[in-house]
């Protein structure tokens, strides 16, 4: 079973915490990953698990509101206002275009196809 | 209140000192981590937390002995004992989980996209029984309260006053009036804020693994921990009502009132042997939780 992807944040980044989960969740909602009514984590639970302010997660959530991605509801969390799934052949067009950057990236410093396909099963689990 | 009191209180202090003593010693008898803490699967319960445990667990001993150990209470340290032992056991616990690491400071750091809710961890079947234990020492409470009047010293709610069938009023005690139903429902109310504070903490504290499979052993920790927490919230109940259906019972079956009353004294009796069963099961799904609970930890964890 596939399970949905974590959201991950580079502390190293010189792009704010912040912006980095909006971004992800805007991908995640703009390809069809998460759907018209899925709940969101909640800001502390996020916040926490990131290690990081409840008000840098709680930024991000309000951009997402704002952008008219997601609504927060009293008691009820936060919610996927619109689906908006891309085709399948489009969804694996882009697979396929970020698979050859990779391979591109692991190229440059000189890994093999063994390797490749090695570091893609242990990221898999 | 009286010898029956002290020997129901005794019992039960030797229940709790054995519950607490194995629930102490579970994670001891764990494999070690490197690092000093308790290995269940690859996920290890830190050092800090147990102690934390551990302490409550003292607190609440110590303070259940000088509780009980007040002679001027009128039998209301020896009720309160129990609830006292559960509050420094579900603070202890409490602690502990406010006191675990997060997932550390690293550059790079996951969060995965669930959502992770109380209920999620928490036992149903034992959760509607202490359901139901609550609403019913409520009931008892709220009923003997209602029922009583002073004593011979004038003390709100420390007698019971019943009209016998030969029209002579007979007055008798101790009885669980607001005397003693009063700081039993504030330990009690402490003792369900406490446990409510710590399952929630249980469900939102942050992972500190991303692989699923160490979540999983995760999430069976975190089930766990809620269950024995749920257990040790039914005994600060059942413990109680245990003593006071007793107690209530007994005084109404020694009087000369009409049989109604002989029925209602009955009917507590067995409430209270009830509260018994239900003390023991709970001191059973501590100290043996896979007799009374389905496993908590995964069968197969091997990938």
């Amino acid at each position: 079973m596939t399970e949905l992807p974590a959201i991950v944040v580079d502390m190293t980044s010189p792009v704010p915490p912040f912006e980095q989960i909006r971004v992800q969740f805007f991908t995640l909602i703009a390809n069809g990953v998460l759907h018209r009514n899925d709940r969101l984590p909640p800001v502390r639970q996020l916040a926490a698990d990131l290690g990081l302010a409840v008000g840098t997660t709680a930024r991000a959530y309000r951009e997402l509101e704002a952008a008219g991605l997601v609504r927060t509801h009293r008691g009820g969390g936060t919610r996927v206002l619109t689906s908006q799934a891309p085709p399948q052949e489009k969804r694996g067009a882009l697979v396929h275009e970020r698979a050859r950057a990779y391979v591109q990236q692991a190229r440059l410093l000189g890994a093999t196809d063994s390797d490749l396909i090695a570091a893609v099963n242990d990221v898999l689990g | 209140m009286g010898a029956v009191a002290a020997a129901v209180a005794g019992f039960l202090a030797v229940l709790v000192l054995a519950a607490g003593g194995a629930v102490l010693a579970r994670p001891w008898l764990a494999p070690r981590s490197p690092a000093g803490g308790m290995v269940f699967g690859s996920v290890p319960t830190p050092r800090r937390v147990i102690l934390w445990r551990v302490a409550g667990l003292l607190v609440g001993l110590v303070g259940g002995y000088l509780v009980s150990s007040d002679s001027h209470s009128l039998g209301i340290g020896p009720l309160l004992s129990m609830p006292v032992i559960g509050c420094g056991v579900l603070a202890g616990v409490l602690v502990g989980e406010l006191s675990a690491p997060g997932p550390g400071r690293t550059p790079t750091r996951h969060a995965q996209l669930e959502i992770r809710n109380v209920t999620d961890y928490l036992p149903r079947r034992m959760l509607i029984l202490i359901g139901f234990i609550t609403a019913l020492l409520a009931l008892v409470l709220c009923a003997t309260t209602f029922v009583a009047v002073p004593d011979d010293l004038g003390r709100a709610g420390r007698a019971l006053s019943i009209v016998c069938a030969d029209g002579t009023t007979s007055v008798g005690g101790p009885w669980p009036g607001i005397y003693y139903s009063a700081p039993t429902g504030v330990v009690i109310l402490l003792g369900f804020i406490l446990a409510t504070l710590t399952v929630r903490r249980i469900a939102r504290r942050p992972r500190v693994s991303t692989d699923s499979a160490s979540r999983a052993l995760e999430d069976a920790i975190r089930r766990q921990t809620a269950f024995t927490v749920s257990a040790a919230y039914g005994v600060l109940v059942a413990g109680p009502l245990t003593g006071i259906g007793l107690i209530s019972g007994l005084e109404l079956l020694d009087n000369c009132g009409p049989v109604m009353v002989h029925a209602a004294g009955w009917a507590l009796v067995a409430i209270g042997a009830a509260a018994l069963v239900a003390l023991c099961w709970f001191m059973l799904a501590i100290l043996f939780p896979r007799l009374t609970e389905p496993p908590a930890f995964p069968e197969h964890s091997e990938g």
